[in-house]
């Protein structure tokens, strides 16, 4: 009834249709807006506070003109030049990075190639398998460091090699923590692979091994990347399991600034851990961008559809 | 009087399964099915879904290996061969374009894999890609493509490999329906241009009658019938083929008596009548024979109709269904069941024919009656 006669009265729903649109009402905040109620924001702030204001100060104090690390005196990078002449932390230093880069290969490898097979492969015990290989990342890392130096002791590992050959023993322990993030990280990126992109190269006479190289590597690519980029941060700053498979010559970056803040927190340590931070900020967060993209990639395409 | 449902003996065999058998568990998704088909001929796989098309079709493909029974291509036994040995492609339903390469990457990767040499390779690519209409894409990445168009990659790329048999599983029923009909157009006109057998997997009748030379009808993982449209549709041989297939009116009556050509049955409140059968020794022993008549061969009339021939008998029309072009009238005959027949709105009228409660004439020919085996 009402339908019919705002048709037939046309001209004055015209007129209402074009009324300017009423005030907005403030409403109340939704169940959602958490910032919207302050005893929300307060915990955030809080947590922020805590979480961040002493990175600020630890880098701000790498640039302060002072040998004791307490009041700000002016700015410098004296700080910086020192860090990168003092001998011991330099090969700290890239004692860290070939480490790292060795880890980085090798667990990429060895984790993509496990999160493949748990994938693409049935077998006996598969979820048992499954399990061990995440192990490592919910042991307390001192366990897996004391496990670590036993066992190095135990087979009697050679102690007087070389350099870089004198760094394999960490390596050694850091793949075997670091492996398993990049088979999450690869598994997650398998879950959405479509299987008929296998069965379609297939049935175009690719070999097992064509499939592999053309179609399942080119979609794990991003994966790949940010599981490595993780492999090499997590290497990069470990301490605790390093501690404990380091030897006198194989001091790493970490374990430097531990023993250099035993005696005083200067700002030259300030500057190396600033250094530190910067180096795993930056493949961090491109590992976070790479995985994102590679996790958002399957829906995106699905959208143009 | 009955098309072959066999195909013409001039042309040669190109796939031959023999008592073909999938199981899954203890689940039975294909079972002793027996298939010839030949050369350059566009054959369809119809039935409802998860009635064993698509493990059919994998089976050809490679995909599946059949647990019991023989697939034979050009003579070779294929059955366990692996799918990239088999000079067979497939067009998969999801289309499953690579999504990392572009359309020429994608058209050019059953080359690629195979080492074709490059120049010989890009002439074939631009042939495949004009061959499809995509000649003007192919630097595109698949998701900037239509779904029409992904579909079209798919169908290159398999084409490209110079198939002895190309496969579709459900090639269109992810496109709307206009696309559907310019695709079903298009692959016509593609088997015509290739000469390549096609054999398309479809649950769609429309699809599998109006594009292929034979269909077979599958139900529960069997076979129920193998024909041209025009057999399968004018004449079916089971219930259940009849009932899939248009429109059906199914009705069951007693067995009277048995010859050659012709069943002599006696149904319930129609009495005694007789339908004519392809081959009577199927329904020996049976008592109860299902009859059918599809409904625009039914004729509704206001007077008693003429003809001898003529099954006739008076009801009350039910209920008309219009569609503008025809109506579906539902008449219940009198001491008997509701017949549905289609009526042609042949003249412009301004009131409807027929009206629910009009005493009418419902007739048929008795040689248009089926005799369905179930
Ligand atoms: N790999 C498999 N494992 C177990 N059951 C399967 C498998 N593939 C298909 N099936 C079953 O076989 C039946 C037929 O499937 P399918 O051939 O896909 O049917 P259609 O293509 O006719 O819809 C379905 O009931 C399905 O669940
Ligand atoms: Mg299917």
């Amino acid at each position: 009834m009402s339908r019919s006669n705002s048709s037939l009265l046309a001209p004055h729903s015209e007129n209402e249709a074009r009324r300017p649109p009423r005030q907005h009402r403030k409403l109340p905040p939704g169940p959602l807006d958490y910032s919207r109620r302050w005893w929300m924001r307060l915990p955030l702030f809080l947590v922020f506070f805590f979480l961040y204001a002493p990175m600020v100060v630890l880098v701000a104090f790498s640039f302060n003109d002072s040998k004791r690390n307490i009041v700000w005196q002016g700015f410098t990078t004296d700080y910086y030049v020192a860090a990168f002449n003092n001998t011991e932390l330099m090969e700290a230093f890239i004692n860290s990075l070939t480490i790292a880069l060795m880890n980085t290969v090798v667990a990429t490898l060895l984790g993509t190639l496990v999160a493949i097979a748990l994938w693409r492969f049935r077998f006996r015990g598969r979820a048992a398998f499954e399990g061990l290989t995440a192990l490592p990342i919910v042991i307390p890392e001192i366990c897996m460091g004391v496990a670590m130096m036993a066992f190095f002791a135990r087979i009697g590992w050679p102690t007087d090699l070389p350099w870089p050959v004198n760094l394999v023993k960490i390596t050694i322990a850091h793949i075997a923590f670091s492996f398993p993030f990049v088979a999450i990280v690869v598994r997650a990126r398998l879950s959405n692979f479509d299987r008929a992109l296998e069965e379609a190269s297939t049935d175009l006479g690719a070999t097992q091994w064509q499939n592999m190289r053309y179609i399942l590597l080119p979609h794990l690519k991003p994966a790949v990347i940010a599981g490595a980029l993780i492999a090499f941060t997590l290497s990069l700053d470990d301490f605790v399991i390093t501690f404990f498979t380091a030897g006198p010559n194989t001091i790493t970056l970490p374990v430097k600034i531990f023993s250099m803040v035993r005696f005083s927190v200067t700002p030259e340590v300030n500057a190396a851990s600033t250094i530190l931070i910067l180096i795993t900020i930056v493949t961090a967060t491109l590992a976070m961008w790479l995985q994102g993209r590679s996790l958002m990639h399957p829906l995106r395409s699905r959208q143009t559809e | 009087m009955y098309a072959a449902s066999e195909h013409n003996a001039d042309q040669r065999t190109i796939l031959s399964l023999r008592g073909v058998t999938k199981v899954f568990g203890d689940f039975t998704a294909v079972e002793d099915v027996n298939l010839d088909i030949a050369e350059n001929e566009f054959f369809a796989l119809l039935g409802p879904s998860g009635c064993g098309k698509t493990t059919l079709l994998r089976m050809l493909a490679g995909f599946e290996m059949p647990n019991a029974g023989t697939i034979h291509l050009d003579g070779k036994d294929m059955s366990l061969q692996p799918p990239n040995r088999r000079p067979v492609n497939m067009v998969f339903q999801s289309y499953a374009v690579f999504p990392h390469m572009s359309v020429r990457e994608n058209v050019a990767y059953g080359l690629k894999v195979a080492g074709v040499g490059r120049s010989e390779a890009r002439d074939r690519v631009e042939e495949a890609l004009q061959l499809v209409k995509l000649d003007n894409q192919a630097d595109k990445q698949p998701d900037q493509l239509s779904g029409g168009q992904r579909q079209r990659v798919a169908l290159a790329r398999a084409l490209i490999k110079r198939p002895r048999v190309l496969l579709l599983d459900e090639p269109l029923s992810a496109l709307d329906a206009k696309l559907r009909e310019a695709m079903q157009m298009e692959l016509v006109r593609l088997r015509h241009a290739l000469g390549i057998t096609f054999i398309i997997v479809t649950h769609d009748q429309d699809e599998a009658l109006s594009m292929a030379d034979r269909v077979a009808v599958m139900n529960d993982g069997q076979v129920q019938q193998v024909a041209a449209p025009l057999t399968l549709y004018e004449y079916p041989t089971r219930r259940f083929v009849a009932d899939f297939i248009g429109k059906m009116n199914l009705f069951s009556g007693r067995l009277e008596s048995r010859h050659e050509d012709r069943l002599d049955v006696r149904v319930a409140g129609l009495g005694p009548m007789t339908a004519p059968t392809q081959d009577s020794s199927i329904f020996e022993g049976r008592e109860e024979v299902d009859l059918a008549v599809r409904p625009e061969k039914v004729r509704v009339t206001a007077e008693a109709p003429e003809g001898e021939s003529r099954v006739r008998r008076q009801g009350t029309v039910k209920n008309v269904a219009y569609y503008g072009d025809m109506s579906y009238v539902f008449v219940t005959l009198d001491g008997a069941f509701t017949i549905n027949a289609n009526v042609q709105n042949e003249a412009r009228r301004n009131d409807p024919a027929l009206r629910p409660g009009d005493r009418v004439w419902c007739s048929w020919e008795a040689h248009d009656m089926l005799v369905l085996a179930d």
